[in-house]
């Protein structure tokens, strides 16, 4: 069984935390939840484990985004994380504006469009997000697209708010 | 034909638009102005929508120290230069024509110099624990995709660690970020400990005590895993920290034929070649004292040839 979760792990974990850490902003929890779904993955080892562990891990965010949305606001990490960067303080502060600026607008995408965007990001192909998500073949260019556009204009239009702000 | 819609624009750019479905797009392309302008348009938003999926990955602020496994992003798609995604995207429709003149010859499944591919066409499992329950029972045709940077360099430490590869003295620094590791490793398996007392104290649950039980070990030995793959991630950042680069002494290459473009992705070296059936890439990374080469091919590649193209390598 060791033998299965290291090769779990040498093939997927990296890629499967940076997709968490990109849909949470945490961290911690993408490495928590990574976790969860490699135990749950030696449970009942999957004959198809990439779809698996990612559509496990989606399903995992959700269910934890909403017990934690009855008890908690979630903190943006880089405040948190701030200190601990070697950037000058002005710059770190610009980076982090920008990563929150880009969180914002992830956040206005429909989970399905999100999860659809970073799955592409992770270089699912089509047939990969399809299955994954449940979707069929031909909409995932659809809800690329939209997700897309969704995400630069969500963007743009907090960008346009924050310097009208400031 | 009429236009052409954003889902099939942005197909196209993905380069996921089957070959035989290329011809009447381009000749509609070819005199639509209206739709030729929203391929460049879509094309910018694609471009801008990567930057922004990247933003999250600003390791400089958002990480902490051990953020190196999850960074730098796979990038693709991102890689593919829009302009390029659609030139492949219309060159499948010769691939066919490139490999009759001598290109790859056949097609083969994953060839690995560095470690066995996770090959498998099979559906998701359905026996698997109860997260499973929302997520979709169609069966996936499993796509080898290019492994992301970190992935492939986690994939060869295994390797380097059984050759030269493998430091014998750690930094102090990789020496904290292990015993840290360790520390939260003790934190997570006292956590496993308490799910399982929980489990065996509430017998009424919905989860029956045997899967509980199951599951708060299976916890553990991932958690062991992770502490395992972590340590290991810090001493590949010492070797990587001398492998990264241009590498010393010659490539690994597919005889007969030219790669389309050489990427770099970490300290790995990548060669993709264009086939008919997609792109080949060669990922070679320094192990030891020489480079170790495999082969990522796209899905749907017999098996039948595969030592042939390994043949190829030289």
């Amino acid at each position: 069984m060791t033998d299965q979760v290291a090769e779990l792990f040498r093939e997927y974990h990296g890629s499967l935390v940076r997709m968490l850490m990109r849909r949470t902003g945490d961290r911690d929890r993408a490495e928590e939840i990574a976790q969860e779904v490699f135990a749950r993955a030696v449970v009942a080892p999957p004959r198809n484990p990439r779809p698996w562990l990612f559509a496990v891990a989606l399903n995992l965010v959700r269910e934890e985004g909403r017990r934690r949305a009855r008890q908690e606001r979630r903190l943006v990490l880089y405040k948190a994380e701030q200190p601990t960067s070697a950037l000058r303080p002005d710059e770190a502060l610009d980076r982090g504006e920008r990563i929150a600026s880009v969180r914002d607008a992830l956040d206005q995408l429909s989970e399905r469009d999100r999860d659809a965007l970073l799955l592409k990001a992770e270089g699912f192909s089509y047939d990969d997000i399809a299955s994954t998500l449940g979707l069929a073949r031909g909409a995932v260019g659809t809800t690329l697209s939209r997700a897309r556009r969704k995400l630069v204009e969500a963007y743009r239009a907090g960008e346009g708010a924050h310097d009208a702000a400031s | 034909m009429p236009h052409l819609d954003d889902g099939l624009i942005h197909e196209l750019l993905d380069g996921e638009v089957p070959s035989d479905r290329l011809p009447p797009i381009q000749a509609h392309l070819a005199s639509c102005a209206a739709c030729q302008a929203r391929l460049d348009e879509e094309r910018e938003l694609m471009a801008e929508s990567d930057q922004l999926i990247e933003a999250l990955d600003d390791v400089s602020v958002a990480t902490p120290a051990l953020l190196p496994d999850i960074a730098p992003a796979p990038r693709r798609a991102a890689e593919w230069p829009r302009q390029l995604a659609w030139a492949a995207s219309l060159a499948l429709a010769v691939g066919l024509g490139y490999t009759a003149g001598g290109g790859l010859r056949a097609p083969d499944t994953v060839v690995d110099g560095l470690t066995a591919p996770s090959a498998t066409t099979s559906s998701l499992d359905d026996r698997s624990a109860e997260a499973v329950a929302e997520e979709p029972a169609g069966p996936p045709p499993v796509a080898s995709q290019a492994v992301p940077a970190r992935e492939r360099g986690t994939a060869a430490t295994g390797v380097a660690g059984a050759g030269a590869a493998a430091p014998t003295a750690a930094p102090p620094q990789a020496a904290a970020e292990r015993a840290a590791v360790a520390v939260d490793s003790m934190a997570r398996r006292e956590r496993a400990d308490e799910a399982r007392r929980d489990a065996a104290l509430a017998p009424g649950r919905s989860e029956p005590v045997a899967q509980a039980n199951r599951l708060a070990a299976a916890r553990e030995l991932v958690s062991e895993q992770d502490v395992a793959a972590k340590a290991a991630l810090a001493a590949d950042r010492e070797v990587a920290g001398v492998a990264v680069g241009v590498p010393e002494g010659p490539l690994w290459r597919i005889v007969g034929t030219e790669p389309l473009r050489t990427e770099y992705a970490g300290d790995a070296v990548r060669l993709v070649y264009r086939h008919s059936l997609g792109e080949v890439v060669l990922v070679q990374r320094r192990v030891g004292t020489e480079m170790g080469w495999r082969l990522e091919v796209p899905p749907g590649f017999p098996a039948d040839s595969l030592s042939a193209l390994q043949g190829r390598v030289r």
